[in-house]
């Protein structure tokens, strides 16, 4: 069915008589949050305005801040795996990869190949996971809200299939150190098959709400624009840095577990707007999907899933650095260690963190509305940024 | 593209020292030669990938880690500083991204960044007592003497009505 011409007709705006002298120049501090709906959880923003035009953003954060690396000094190396999951709780998964891998790293192991293989499909499928609440709540902010039933319809099965193999369905404390908390339940992998299927219709579905949609491209297109030098200049990762056009995703940068050996295209926009970090979101989950089906015929291989780890890990005195690309971009976490059971020092270099310090750059020019629909489109989760 | 060989010979009058570490390229310099160094790794690292801070005991060991997206190549520069009072030239002007982390290692280990354009605390409040990532603060979870201050936002407000 061909699309529709969905595109607003040219009209004549009625003149409009704006204030002239002092009052043309006044200017407004207005804070939004922490309580706001749109700001995903506790972030405040402070907003110079002029009028409905925005001046300045001041992002003010660490309202949810734990100190989870002043605990994690206290802590021994496998009873940091579940405060990772507190980090970015939308994708628990890969903050525990991300943090398993420094401290494999650290002790000079590595997964058994079919940990690193289940490893993998897991990270792509909390990637779509992650994704899908993103598309939901991005929809939410801009008034589409049918899409957020459709995406938790399938974000569902796949906790469904997480749980399987953990017992939990959003903190999952599952990848650990040398290896997977447990192998593959029986039938798990005909539960991931009828996701598949189920999840290349819904993405169907939610191009068929959205991508279209002339209400909520609106909203998108050409606002919050960052060029590619300026987002690598302010450390953005993930999608928000694709969708200026940079092809930066450590999967194919720096490969680990599995990457390396699957084929995948890096999903990248051109125009550097919210529709751009859209899309490559939307280009992403079907990459995803790819790279499971890609890795499935591997399932059949059996073998260990986890190496031999002694219960105490004292790993020798030293520092490894990690980075892995998180749903929201790059996951780094630096491990200092001085040949004791406890880390000298848990560093956890978050995305969202980076990527919302540019706030301020995307939304220069933009009106007050424009502001949800960027902060919607960098995706953070302040779990993440406070720590 | 730069070699190792090539790095450390150009820079070397910035380092007091260099190793090649599992692919990623290791210098240690001073806090009077940083500024230098890291002017000299802009062309070639564009992507600020992380800065931090770690409590050794005895004195605060900066630690930067910078990525060149065209070489796929990190450089991990690191140097040490004294425990109380350190201060170290801002980065944040090179790479716009190291503004928050300055901000964060300034609040957590209480490092002062010259020149950085908003030096305030970050992931704590105006008017925190300490720097909590150092090893001598006390974490004393019976303690109910603790409380927040009401907030005035005046740090915001002040930067707000700057021109």
């Amino acid at each position: 069915m061909p699309l529709r011409d969905f595109r607003i007709p040219e009209f004549d705006a009625p003149e409009v008589q704006l204030p002239t002298g002092e009052l043309a120049h006044e200017t407004t501090i207005v804070s939004m949050g922490p309580q706001h709906p749109s700001t995903h959880g506790v972030l405040r923003l402070m907003l110079k305005l002029d009028g409905e035009s925005v001046l300045q953003v001041v992002p003010v954060i660490g309202y949810l801040h734990r100190g989870t690396e002043k605990i994690a000094e206290k802590r021994s190396y496998a009873m940091i795996v579940p405060y990772t999951d507190r980090l970015d709780y939308i994708s628990s998964m890969y903050m525990n990869l991300g943090y398993v891998r420094a401290v494999e790293g650290l002790l000079g192991i590595e997964a058994p190949p079919r940990a690193r293989v289940i490893r993998t499909i897991l990270g792509e499928l909390q990637r779509i996971a992650s994704h899908l609440v993103w598309l939901g709540t991005f929809g939410l902010d801009l008034g589409a809200w049918t899409a957020f039933i459709y995406c938790f319809r399938e974000r569902e099965l796949i906790l469904d299939l997480f749980e399987q193999i953990c017992g939990a369905r959003l903190t999952y404390n599952a990848i650990r150190i040398g290896g997977i908390v447990a192998d593959l339940p029986a039938g798990w992998e005909d539960g991931l098959r009828a996701y598949l299927t189920a999840q290349e219709q819904g993405l169907r579905d939610y191009e068929g709400l959205l991508t279209g949609n002339p209400v909520f491209r609106a909203r998108i297109e050409g606002i919050g624009v960052i060029s590619a030098a300026d987002a690598l200049n302010w450390g953005l990762s993930g999608p928000s840095l694709r969708g200026s056009g940079s092809t930066f995703d450590l999967r194919k940068d720096d490969p680990y577990e599995c990457y390396g050996e699957v084929d995948f295209h890096v999903a990248t926009a051109d125009s550097g707007d919210c529709l751009g970090r859209y899309e490559v979101r939307i280009q992403e989950m079907h990459e995803s999907l790819s790279i499971i089906r890609q890795l499935l015929p591997r399932l059949q291989e059996p073998g260990e899933v986890q190496t031999k780890v002694p219960r105490v890990l004292k790993p020798p005195a030293g520092e490894f650095y990690a980075h892995v690309e998180a749903p929201r971009g790059i996951f780094g976490v630096y491990v200092v260690s001085d040949g004791s059971a406890n880390p000298v020092r848990v560093r956890f270099r978050s995305p969202s963190f980076a990527n919302l310090s540019a706030l301020n750059t995307m939304c220069a020019g933009m009106k007050l509305a424009d502001v949800v629909a960027i902060l919607g489109s960098i995706d953070i989760v302040l779990g993440e940024v406070d720590r | 593209m730069t070699t190792f060989a090539q790095l450390t010979h150009d820079q070397r009058a910035h380092l007091t020292g260099s190793e090649e570490a599992g692919g990623v390229w290791c210098l240690t310099t001073d806090p009077r030669k940083v500024r230098a160094l890291l002017e000299g790794l802009r062309p070639a690292f564009d992507y600020p990938e992380d800065l931090t801070c770690i409590d050794t005991g005895g004195e605060l060991r900066v630690f930067c880690r910078l990525w060149s997206t065209a070489q796929r190549q990190a450089v991990h520069v690191s140097l040490t500083i004294p425990r109380s009072r350190g201060h170290l030239p801002t980065a944040s002007d090179l790479w716009r991204g190291y503004e928050w982390q300055e901000r964060e290692v300034f609040d957590l280990f209480g490092v002062q960044f010259d020149g950085h354009p908003d030096l305030r605390r970050i992931l704590t409040w105006e008017g925190f007592p300490g720097h909590p990532l150092l090893k001598d603060f006390v974490v004393d979870n019976d303690d109910s003497s603790w409380e927040i201050p009401e907030q005035t936002d005046q740090e915001i407000i002040d930067l707000l009505s700057r021109e």
